[in-house]
């Protein structure tokens, strides 16, 4: 009995999948160059694609001790005491002294002074004492030069 | 310096006059006579209450240097001027302003 002949399309899918079937069986016996490698025993596999992240120190957890302030002795001795003043920096107000400059006829250089008391004799004859004047009237002690 | 023109003036202010002169009572009374002073004027031969307040023998001719001194209620000197010279003495209208106002 004859056959009937294949049609051109029958070929053409009979010689595709003949193809198809010729590569399928050439891929199982070459080596894989497009597939990721996979781990094989024994050996390890070193991450090279993998990005390193900085360490992130999260304070409070890395170090639960508080924050405390140096305790050094000198920090604290100057925080709780007060600096010492030098005994050649403090030096107290001075007033102008008699023979000093400025010149003897400048005004205010007994003041503050108790006046020196006394009692003499008046020309008007009642001797006068100065501490009679006290807390009644001022007084305005004149010195004359003395020649008449 | 006349202060006897402005006596009425100081008094007015709670200020009374005290003149002192270094010499016996006798030549303090020609004083008062030359300078009309109707103020106390007082004094001091043996120059002890000139030396009590610096005023003696500073022009070196054995005499007080003419001065002024304010003393308040309180017996504390409040002013001071002592003069260089013979001549030099303050202005009345200072000694009003360093008193009390009226």
């Amino acid at each position: 009995m004859k056959r009937a002949p294949l049609s051109p399309i029958q070929i053409t899918t009979t010689l595709l999948a003949a193809i198809t079937a010729a590569i399928s069986l050439t891929a199982c016996f070459s080596e894989p160059t497009k597939i990721a490698a996979s781990p094989t025993p024994g050996s390890t596999l070193e991450p090279t694609s993998l990005i390193r992240l900085p360490e992130v120190v999260v304070p409070g957890k890395q170090n639960p001790a508080p924050i405390s302030p140096p305790s050094s002795p000198e920090t604290s001795s100057a925080e709780l005491s007060p600096t010492p003043s030098s005994p050649e920096t403090s030096q107290p107000v001075s007033s102008v002294q008699p023979g000093d400059n400025p010149p003897p006829n400048e005004a205010d250089q007994a003041s503050g002074q108790v006046a020196p008391d006394f009692t003499l004799d008046s020309v008007q004859g009642e001797p006068v004492t100065l501490s009679d004047y006290r807390g009644e009237s001022y007084v305005v002690l004149v010195f004359y030069r003395g020649q008449t | 310096m006349d202060l006897q023109s402005h006596y009425q003036d100081l008094q007015e202010r709670g200020a009374e006059i005290l003149g002192v002169a270094v010499h016996d009572l006798a030549s303090a009374g020609r004083v008062a006579q030359v300078t009309g002073a109707t103020f106390p004027l007082l004094a001091d031969p043996d120059h002890a209450v000139a030396d009590a307040y610096g005023v003696y023998n500073l022009l070196g001719d054995g005499l007080a240097t003419p001065s002024v001194f304010i003393v308040d209620l309180s017996g504390q000197i409040v002013w001071s001027y002592i003069g260089q010279d013979a001549s030099d003495r303050p202005d009345v209208q200072t000694i009003l302003d360093k008193l009390p106002s009226p």
